[in-house]
This record gives structure tokens, sequence and C-alpha cells, in this order.
């Protein structure tokens, strides 16, 4: 009987694993979706991007019930736990992913009628492609439970943070050149920044699967950064308050 | 054999075929399965021979000349051999069956992990009764659209189950709309300069102003012009495509890569646009059409310098190695989006339209280029990000034998 229920409660985790996995699918493919219309200027494909975020977060919800009633029902321990953990987390950090998607649609929105400069629309298609890489790596390192390849993650994120710096430059160089608005050059700005986002919820993704295959907790030692930062920020401070635009550059890099 | 036969029924390619699997066969066919096998199903059989075939294993394995054993295998190679996945599920939406195809589907990482809901979903549908079908589109890197039909199988009006038929339609689908474009791109750029000329001789007729009438005249000049060029062209496609086998010419590559820069000098000029041809200056003669070969080189000239802005430069490179000769064109140009990439050699296929008619051109001329590499036994290609360029690569096969 009691190996029964066992079984019944490996294959519960199972099907919450392949649920994630379907779950990111919908995440990168929405951002891929994104960046189509942002770049085809396709306003009701945008909307239909953002009505269709639903769906992602009906399947997120979806996935923490299961988790939240196992945890009850089983009370699982060690291995198991973190992995029901790790599979809340992550839940979260697709969803997040997804929303940012709808972020990318309602920036194209706002800017309706711009025709984009080519570097940017290059520089757009590159983050793209950057930030959906990083999606599937994560998702790769947790559905192999590879440890090694989580850890990595960190690292490859930083060419999509590089673009992301290489993009607000040339944004900088196009509204001078290109003669770009306001508003357009402060969606474009938000939009690269989407991107950058995108790809460090896949790294905290990659965190998650670190704990969840080995326990050790990698956002601790983004904590005590953290700490180390704020000690420098806070002592900092009157210098940069003159300057603001130092101060957002220098971001925070973990999710909201 | 008078064992029990489950009609099922599969949705192929529009027609209904009726394919009889024996019970018995088909439950020896999901014990012996290994669901971890991944093998690649053979290309370029289609879903109704695979059955065929299956149903005639199975009648003859019926008469005994087949072990049923045998006729088991069989059936399930033949499945497998399936280019599209097949999923069978019994009444109570157990999934009992599924063939090789199918099995990739359902273990999907990424993008193609949102085909095994779909499958799900339409399962649960066709269980009811019905005859379904949904498209999933992928949006990623490399994009795929899959079609999934489902419907339930019946045996004397009673539903046993339903199966599931995912396809691959991403070329179906490109095909159709090169199809589809053509038919409207080629009538914009017939159309276009025929209702302007159409317009420009109704104001002449109605204008008795000497110098009215002149500018007229003028623009009516270039309309004509531009529909001489795209007929031109034309002209050229269809030779190129009524040409069989290589054209058997000695032609002087350096030669070539010489007249068609010379060529296209003014235009350069014009548009304050430099041309820096570097080549080896030992090219050794290579078979083929001079005419073609020049022709090619000028197009893929003439579209670098129109995508590139005053100041900028348009590098010609020619290297050789053993056995093949490479030239490449590189501007400094607006580039061309990814998604487009694909379809720029498409006859009058355009990036963007609006920007087409000031710049000028047929839209044909990369189609030509691809023509003539494709003659010539060798192809083109192209590399992009937009705002940083782009490089037009032709490859030639060079014969060694003379």
């Amino acid at each position: 009987m009691t190996e029964q229920t066992r079984k019944g409660f490996h294959a519960e985790i199972d099907e919450i694993s392949d649920l994630i996995v379907q779950l990111a699918a919908r995440a990168g493919d929405a951002v891929a979706r994104a960046t189509d219309a942002l770049l085809r200027y396709d306003l009701v494909e945008a909307q239909q991007i953002i009505d269709d975020d639903d769906h992602i977060d009906v399947a997120a919800i979806e996935v923490e019930e299961k988790c939240q009633s196992l945890l009850a029902l089983q009370q699982p321990m060690a291995g198991d736990l973190r992995q029901i953990l790790a599979a809340m987390w992550i839940t979260g950090e697709l969803e997040r992913t997804g929303g940012l998607a709808c972020n990318i649609c309602k920036g194209a929105r706002r800017m309706f009628r711009t025709e984009l400069p080519p570097r940017l629309r290059g520089l757009i298609a590159e983050m793209n492609e950057e930030a959906i890489r990083l999606i599937r790596l994560s998702v790769d390192s947790y559905s192999e439970r590879d440890a090694a390849l989580a850890s990595a993650l960190h690292d490859i994120d930083d060419r999509l943070d590089s673009l992301h710096r290489t993009f607000v430059k040339t944004l900088l160089e196009s509204s001078r050149t290109h003669d770009l608005d306001v508003q357009p050059s402060v969606q474009l700005a938000l939009i690269a920044r989407y991107y950058e986002r995108i790809g460090d919820h896949a790294v905290n993704i990659s965190d998650r699967v670190r704990y969840m295959v080995s326990g050790i907790m990698p956002w601790r030692a983004g904590i005590a950064r953290h700490r180390i930062r704020e000690e420098r920020h806070e002592s900092s401070m009157q210098e940069l308050a003159t300057d603001p635009a130092e101060m957002s550059s220098n971001g925070d890099d973990k999710a909201d | 054999m008078t064992s029990l036969i489950i009609g099922v029924l599969l949705m192929v390619g529009g027609a209904i075929v009726g394919i009889a699997l024996d019970r018995a066969l088909l439950r020896r066919w999901i014990r012996n399965r290994d669901p971890e096998r991944h093998h690649q199903a053979p290309r370029g059989r289609s879903a109704r021979r695979v059955i065929e075939d299956a149903e005639r294993r199975l009648e003859s394995a019926e008469a005994g000349q087949v072990s049923a054993e045998t006729a088991a295998s069989r059936v399930e190679a033949s499945l497998d051999a399936l280019q599209a996945g097949l999923v069978l599920c019994d009444r109570n939406g157990r999934v009992v069956a599924q063939n090789t195809a199918a099995t990739q589907f359902l273990q999907a990482r990424h993008g193609e992990a949102l085909v095994a809901p779909v499958i799900k979903d339409l399962l649960e549908q066709a269980r009811s009764g019905e005859l379904v079908t949904t498209r999933v589109e992928l949006h990623a890197e490399p994009r795929r659209s899959y079609e999934v039909r489902a419907g339930p199988v019946l045996r004397e009006g009673e539903t046993l189950g339903a199966v599931a038929l995912v396809h691959d339609i991403t070329e179906h689908d490109r095909i159709e709309s090169v199809r589809r474009d053509f038919v409207a791109n080629v009538s914009h750029e017939l159309k276009t300069p025929i209702g302007a000329l159409s317009l420009l001789a109704d104001s002449l007729a109605a204008d008795t102003e000497p110098e009215v009438a002149a500018r007229l005249a003028g623009r009516m000049q270039i309309e004509i012009q531009r529909v001489a060029n795209t007929i031109d062209d034309l002209l050229t496609l269809a030779m190129l495509e009524d040409e069989s086998g290589r054209p058997d010419e000695r032609v002087d590559i350096g030669a070539v890569v010489a007249a068609a820069s010379d060529r296209i000098s003014e235009t350069a000029e014009q548009r304050d646009v430099k041309v820096v041809v570097s080549m080896p200056t030992d090219l050794a003669p290579m078979r083929g059409s001079r005419l073609h070969l020049e022709s090619a080189v000028f197009n893929l000239l003439d579209n670098a310098i129109k995508f590139s802005d005053p100041g900028e430069r348009v590098d010609v490179q020619v290297e050789t190695d053993r056995d093949t000769l490479t030239l490449s064109v590189t501007d400094e140009g607006i580039g061309i989006p990814a998604a487009e990439q694909s379809r720029i050699f498409e006859r009058f296929y355009r990036v963007d339209r609006a920007r087409s008619r000031s710049t000028g051109g047929t839209g044909l001329g990369l189609s030509i280029v691809r023509h003539v590499a494709l003659n010539h036994g060798g192809d083109v290609s192209v590399t992009s990000r937009e705002g940083l360029g782009a490089q037009f690569t032709l490859k030639l096969p060079l014969d060694n034998g003379d």
C-alpha cells in the first residue's frame, strides 16, 4: 500500500516537471512572438499575446497548486522536498517571463508608428535570440538535473547584459542621428531592459536547479553580495544623487 | 484468424484512410515497444503507402504466410516509418500506442513541448466523437508549424478510443505563402507602372502646354523603362530556367568581376558608395556562362549599393580552394531582418515595398543570382544583421578536369 502511494507521489512529481517544461515552452514562445510583433509593428498580434498570457498564468497556478497539495498531503523530505520547492519557485520565474513578453507588446503599442533604426532592430533580434537561448538552457539544466550547466548560466548571461549595454548606447546615438522622439526612446530603453530581465529570470531558474540537485543555495551568495553593495551604495549615495542616470544603470540583478 | 478487427479512421491529407489492425497484434506491439528508442523516421513515404503496406502484411499473416510475430513487428516498423506522429488512446483516455515520431513530441522540450498538451486536448474531444483539427505555431527559431488532427476510433458505431496525428506543415506553409505572394507581387509590379502610365497619358491628352507635356512625357519614359526592366529580367529568368545542364564556356572570373563592377561604377559614384574588389591575380578559368555569371555579380553589386548609405563601402572578395570558388559581396547597409532572409531569393519578394519603389529595381535580381548559381551547380546564401549590413556569398564548384 505504502509503495503504491509513493509510486503515485513520484508520478505526480514527474507530472509537475512535465508541466514546467510546457510552461517554459509557452513563456519562451511568448517572448519570440512578442519580438515578432514588435519588429513587424503588428498591434493585433501584440494584443493577442497579451490576451494569451492568461494561459501562462493559469498553467502557473496549476503547477503551484499541485505543489502545495503534494507538500500538504505527502510531507516530502530532502530531495523530494527540494524538487517541489524548486518547482514552485521556477514556476514564478516563468510566469514573470510571460509577463515581460506582455510588457514588450505594450511597449510596441506605445510607440506605434515609429520606424525603428535598423541597428536597433538588429540588436532587438539579437537580444531576443539570446534571451530564448538562456530560457532553453535553464530548462535543459532543469530537465537533465545538470548542476554544472546551471552554474554556467551566470556567465552565459553576460552576453545578454552586454547586448543590453550596447543597445542603450546605440539608442542614445540614434535618438540624435535618427531623430527619435522621447516616447519611443523611453519605450525602447524599457524594452531592452525587459529582455535583460528575461535573462535574469533564466539565471534565477538555474539557481533553483542547483538547489534542487545539490541542496546548495546560490542565491545566498547573492544576499551577501547585495549586503556589500548596499553598504557601498549608501556610502556613495551622496555622490550619485547628483546623477540619477548613473544609479539606474547600476540596478539590481534579481527578479521582482 | 477470426479475431476482432479495429477500424482506425485516419484523416491523412484530407482523405480518410481506413486501416485494419488486429487487436491481438496491436496489443503485442504495444507490449514490445521500447519508448526510449529514438531513431529518425525515413523521409518521403506517404502515410497512405505505409498503411497500405501494413494492411497487406497483416493479410498475408492471416493467410498463414508470415508468422504473427513478424507481422506485428512489421506493423510497428511501418507506423514508426510515418513522418507524422500517431497517438492512440482507449475509451478512458489512456494512451495505448504511439509511434516514434509521437514519442518525440511527447518527450519534447522547448517549443515542441507545446504539442503534447494539444494532442491530449484533441484526443479528449475526439473521444466524444468529434473530428478536430488545430494548428500549433512555434515562433522561436527554428520556426515550425504543426497540424494536429484527432478523430474517434469506431467499431460498428461504438467508440473504442481516439487517434491523433501530428504533421509538420512548416514546409507546406512556406510553399503556400511563396505561391500566394508571387501572384500578389507580380500583379503589383506590373500594375503599378501601367496604372501610372494610364494616368500620365490621360493628363497628357488633356494638357496643351508644351512644358507640362514634356514633363509628363519624361515621367512616362521612366515608367516605361521600369516595365521594360521587369520584362527583361523575367525573360532572363525564363531563359535561365530553360537551360538544362551546366553552360560550357571557359570563363575568366576575374574579367567577369571587372566587367560587372565597371558597369555598376556610375551608379556607385552617384550614390557615393565605394566598391572595393579584392581577388587573387592567378585565377584559373572556370566552366560556365560568362554572360550569366556577369549578370549574377552585377545583381549582387547593384543590390549592395542600393541598400547602402552614402559614404559606405561595398567589398567584393573572390577566393578559391581546390574545388570551390567563393565570391562574396559585403555591404555596410541597413541589413535584412532574420525572418525575411529565407525569402529574399523568391521572385518579386520585397522586404520593404514602400522603399523598393524609391530604390528602383525589378525585385528579380536575387532570383536571377540564385538561378545562375544553381545552373552552375553552386548556390548563394546570405548572412545579415539589421543595421550591420549583409554579406551575400556565391559558391561555385570548380572543375579540375580541364
